[in-house]
């Protein structure tokens, strides 16, 4: 709803800009949008300071700590998307004390978005030990998969591959492997590689492939295992691959406001290219 | 007990705002009504350039401060103290009068100040101004005879292009500063309404960044006719829109992206041994809507999300990297049906760092 009301925010602006309607109609818009909105719950950018004010008012309006985390959790998210990771840190710890249902989020939070490992994985980890043999989604994540991350951001491969596993398994399992996300067998490939295990990373790029065909970094990294495996040509096919989709194919596995993990570049690819001429 | 303190500070603050405020009644609307300004954030304040002028009639004029631009009429009535504009009803207290000021009260506060006519000759007025340097306590106005503008912060050193135009309302006049080097039109700053037009002196009506006053333009220099605008590299395409309002980090890299600036700051970032630090480095700076950057921001906390200072030797480096070698950026564009246009972007590049030297950089 927020998201709604915001685009409704922008749309105005943008009216205001001069692309659409009088200027004269753009201050009855306005005038509209003030009454209506007047509960400010629903109107301001996250990332606002007044938004960090009311957040803060808020919160002490309440006794109840469910309903406290969810609203530091909030804050907290606006304050990291502005980069005031200070501010962001404070209410996230916040949140968890209060709702320890937080700790998966959370945890994911700190692993994308601050690269912390070390503090990643003991809330993932925490949150994990809740339900124990039972693969936790957190947003549209897993909580192993996302375990695995932490590892491998630690340099720890072999521990990322069996958290990877476990995910991988379990959905494999439960749904078949063509509903296995891409991303995990990626991700498990490339830490395959690490631990110079091309074959195993190989067998995973391809059943990433399987089902995300057009995948930049599953082509990129497929390159990679086959040019440790001596397989030159079937390389230099998977890094053009790569190429065509970079150029054709780029809108998912941009950089978003986190980097796409794995993710394959420009120069990565034209390098492994150059390589193999 | 601190914080039922708090409450009922709040609640006190609420009632004596509700007690003060007093809705207008029409014949205290009737007459012109100049637009201020709206607190678009905490400490954020965009100018609002429109003048309405409520007519006895039942009829309000609306109008852009801008020549050229058509207003357009609705009807207005105050019924059982709500106020309703065309088909908008304000609740009572949501229009408030306080003196001669007008305030709307809503999640971003506008205000209005009735209009006193000051007549000027508009022709005598450009004669006065045009091709001409004046300055005020903050700022150095170049008016070049061809309508541009060129304003110098002296405090940051910053100068900026705009374009400018005398307004009439009535029988007086308004300078009128809007457009940015990208977009002559729109984001106007704040109406300046002149009260007097001197050679050497300017005496304006309006607000001046900090305060609503009269305040004086002394003349400083003459313009030739072969002098422009020498603007600085970084110009902001939206001059008023407030940083949680830019368009938020889901914004493009270079060509090359992440991976791009990857190496180059593993070619370009020498390591500080003996260095023990720990924690993130992060810029935070807008890249405008024409790929440039500018208004960097650095924030630097230790492992454990605590503001600390950094060893210069790492953070000089980063800045260094960051402001003056990380240059090709992509504006970020409009999404849906408007991936045409490009916008003012917030950017954030972090560096998480560990025994002098970058472990991570993420956006």
């Amino acid at each position: 709803m927020k998201r709604l009301v915001l685009l409704f925010t922008l749309s105005l602006f943008c009216s205001f800009t001069g692309l659409a309607q009088s200027p004269a109609d753009w201050l009855l818009g306005q005038f509209a949008f003030m009454p209506r909105f007047a509960n400010p719950n629903s109107y301001f950018n996250e990332s606002s300071r007044r938004a960090y004010e009311f957040y803060g008012f808020e919160a002490t309006m309440t006794k109840d700590s469910v309903k406290q985390a969810e609203i530091w959790a909030t804050r907290a998210t606006g304050e990291m998307k502005f980069g005031n990771y200070d501010r962001a840190f404070a209410d996230f710890e916040k949140t968890v004390m209060l709702n320890p249902a937080w700790q998966g989020i959370i945890g994911w939070r700190y692993l994308f978005l601050f690269r912390d490992y070390p503090r990643a994985l003991a809330y993932l980890q925490a949150y994990d030990d809740r339900t124990p043999n039972f693969d936790d989604p957190i947003d549209d994540y897993s909580v192993n998969y996302l375990k695995g991350r932490a590892y491998a951001g630690m340099g720890q491969h072999d521990k990322a591959v069996q958290a990877y596993s476990v995910t991988i398994g379990d959905r494999s399992k439960r749904l078949g492997a063509e509903w296995v996300d891409y991303r995990y067998l990626v991700a498990r490939g490339v830490s395959y590689l690490h631990l110079k295990k091309a074959a195993e990373g190989l067998a995973d790029f391809d059943a990433a492939l399987k089902n995300y065909p057009k995948s930049i970094m599953a082509n990129y990294h497929k390159g990679r295992a086959l040019e440790q495996l001596g397989r030159l040509e079937e390389a230099k096919t998977a890094f053009r691959d790569a190429r065509f989709f970079l150029v054709s194919n780029h809108s998912f596995e941009r950089d978003y406001y986190y980097e796409q993990p794995d993710a394959a570049y420009e120069e990565d690819i034209e390098e492994a290219l150059a390589r193999l001429k | 007990m601190k914080r039922k303190h708090n409450q009922l500070l709040i609640f006190l603050l609420l009632v004596s705002v509700r007690s003060i405020a007093q809705s207008p009644t029409p014949a205290q609307l009737v007459g012109t009504w100049i637009g201020e300004s709206t607190e678009v954030d905490i400490g954020w304040v965009r100018p609002l350039p429109w003048r309405m002028t409520f007519r006895a009639d039942s009829t309000v004029e609306i109008a852009l401060m801008a020549n050229g631009e058509r207003p357009k009429t609705v009807r207005w009535q105050v019924k059982d103290r709500a106020v309703q504009i065309d088909t908008v009803q304000f609740g009572a207290a949501q229009w408030t009068l306080r003196g001669d000021q007008l305030h709307i009260n809503a999640w971003q506060p506008q205000r209005y100040r009735r209009f006193t006519d000051v007549p000027m000759d508009s022709a005598t007025v450009r004669k006065a101004i045009s091709s001409r340097t004046w300055s005020t306590d903050s700022l150095i106005y170049n008016l070049f005879d061809d309508g541009s503008v060129c304003l110098k912060n002296e405090r940051t050193g910053n100068t900026t292009l705009h374009y400018w135009q005398l307004v009439p309302v009535e029988s007086s006049i308004f300078l009128v500063i809007r457009g940015t080097h990208e977009n002559p039109v729109n984001f106007s700053h704040f109406p300046l309404q002149i009260t007097q037009a001197g050679s050497n002196m300017l005496t304006v009506r309006g607000w001046n960044g900090k305060r609503w006053g009269e305040f004086g333009f002394v003349r400083t220099g003459n313009l030739k006719p072969d002098d422009h605008c020498r603007t600085n590299d970084f110009q902001l395409c939206n001059t008023f829109l407030p940083p949680g309002d830019q368009k938020y980090p889901y914004y493009e890299y270079k060509k090359g992206r992440l991976g791009a600036i990857r190496r180059l700051v593993a070619r370009e970032f020498v390591p500080v041994s003996g260095v023990t630090q720990a924690g993130l480095v992060r810029f935070r700076f807008v890249v405008n809507c024409e790929g440039k950057a500018g208004m960097f921001e650095m924030q630097t906390v230790d492992e454990n999300y605590e503001p600390c200072r950094f060893d210069t030797r790492l953070t000089d480096q980063l800045r260094r990297i960051v402001q003056e070698r990380i240059t090709e950026w992509e504006p970020g564009k409009g999404t849906g049906n408007d991936t045409n246009n490009t916008y003012d972007t917030v950017c954030l590049l972090t560096f998480r760092l560990k025994d002098g030297q970058v472990a991570e950089i993420f956006p």
